[in-house]
């Protein structure tokens, strides 16, 4: 069945609406809505959404609107979800625009903010461990994830390249690996 | 003309940071002062409550930089029109690149290189969110750790009542009720009334 183009509207408006702290917080919500409510992705997709999304320019959020939006309804659906999922942000700030004076400093508007962050970390933290646990990786999967892990905490190091040399690696293992038919490329041939 | 470069510019914001945001927090700061839009310390004090707002980090700074900049000039819907140029050129970029790399991935996606490609990118992917975890864990618990080498770092502002609202979250958000877990929004609404409560109401 066709997915309703109201329905990318409504899920990506509210996403919009009411996720804080950025991307990362983001996709957990993203995944509970596109993944298990509707069924748009699978995990596998959510995944790949996710090296997309960090690998190439714009905002993650956006970058994952447009790939669910165009992944159900092509380029309209891509339109929509992305309207969608600026419209309140855009709405909020252009109303908070007058009374931005109050608000900096402002004790009640700093104490939802220091609870909202607290709740943003258990967010990431669900994220990561849904996506992370999903397959099973080899050694190498967790050896790439830990040598990225450290090198984006303890350095500027950009993270494009960060996702390009692991990428690289990756591939040149992967296809050696196919090269000598080694059991893991044999199994996937066959799905 | 002041809607064109406003668009203009935040299109090339949009087209050449990747990884989200706080990446494009320079390059927009940097833009800012070069056009002459705005103080910088006005734009200092929008990123805090940017950050509080919700909605995409970048969404809500390219709003706020266009409604400022038009609304200096022609009011209002001057205001309206600048935030909608701003982030008309924030987001143009990655709905254009979306579609194209979906278009290609879903077309070879049996490929041996895009299976590899993705073999290798997917852990590192996995590593960024975690690190992003732990760089959001020590914002809201202990600030003023940075732990990029050879910055200034300190462990003074450690809150155990921050720490102790992540570990009541980490909880709440594996119980499930009608075999269903806690919908993340609703997290985020309780954090923002028990944030209220702890830190307005006992100042804690």
């Amino acid at each position: 069945m066709k997915t309703k183009l109201w329905d990318l509207f409504i899920t990506f408006f509210k996403i919009g609406l009411f996720t804080f702290g950025g991307g990362y917080a983001m996709l957990s919500v993203i995944e509970r809505e596109t993944v298990q409510k509707h069924q748009w992705l699978t995990t596998n997709d959510m995944m790949s959404l996710v090296v997309i999304a960090e690998s190439t320019p714009g905002p993650i959020a956006v970058n994952a609107a447009t790939y669910v939006g165009f992944k159900q309804r092509g380029v309209l659906g891509a339109i929509v979800s992305t309207f969608a999922l600026v419209l309140p942000s855009f709405v909020i700030i252009s109303c908070l625009y007058f009374v931005i004076d109050a608000l900096i400093g402002n004790r009640w508007f700093d104490a939802a903010f220091k609870g909202i962050s607290c709740c943003v970390v258990v967010l990431v933290l669900n994220a990561f461990i849904k996506l992370a646990f999903n397959e099973k990786q080899d050694w190498f999967g967790w050896l790439a994830m830990i040598c990225a892990t450290i090198v984006s905490l303890f350095t500027e190091f950009s993270v494009v390249l960060v996702i390009l040399i692991g990428a690289t690696i990756g591939l040149i293992i992967y296809l050696v690996r196919d090269k000598n038919s080694l059991p893991l490329s044999k199994k996937e041939d066959e799905q | 003309m002041i809607f064109l470069s406003l668009f203009w510019e935040f299109f090339k914001i949009g087209l050449f940071t990747i990884g989200g945001g706080y990446a494009m927090l320079p390059l927009i700061m940097q833009v800012v002062g070069d056009m002459g839009w705005m103080e910088q310390q006005t734009f200092i004090n929008f990123v805090g409550v940017a950050e509080s707002t919700p909605g995409p980090f970048a969404i809500n700074i390219a709003t706020f930089v266009g409604m400022q900049t038009g609304y200096e000039t022609f009011g209002i819907w001057g205001g309206i029109l600048g935030a909608i140029c701003a982030t008309l050129g924030v987001v143009l970029p990655s709905l254009v690149i979306i579609m194209a790399i979906f278009s290609v991935i879903v077309r070879f996606e049996n490929s041996k290189l895009v299976k590899g490609f993705l073999y290798g990118a997917k852990p590192c992917a996995m590593g960024l969110i975690l690190s992003a975890f732990i760089t959001v864990f020590l914002s809201a618990v202990a600030p003023d750790v940075n732990l990029t080498f050879g910055q200034q770092s300190s462990w003074e502002g450690f809150s155990w009542i921050s720490l102790g609202l992540v570990a009541f979250f980490v909880t709440l958000s594996q119980i499930k009720i009608k075999k269903k877990k806690i919908h993340p929004l609703m997290l985020i609404a309780l954090s923002a009334v028990i944030g209220i409560l702890l830190f307005g109401v006992f100042q804690l």
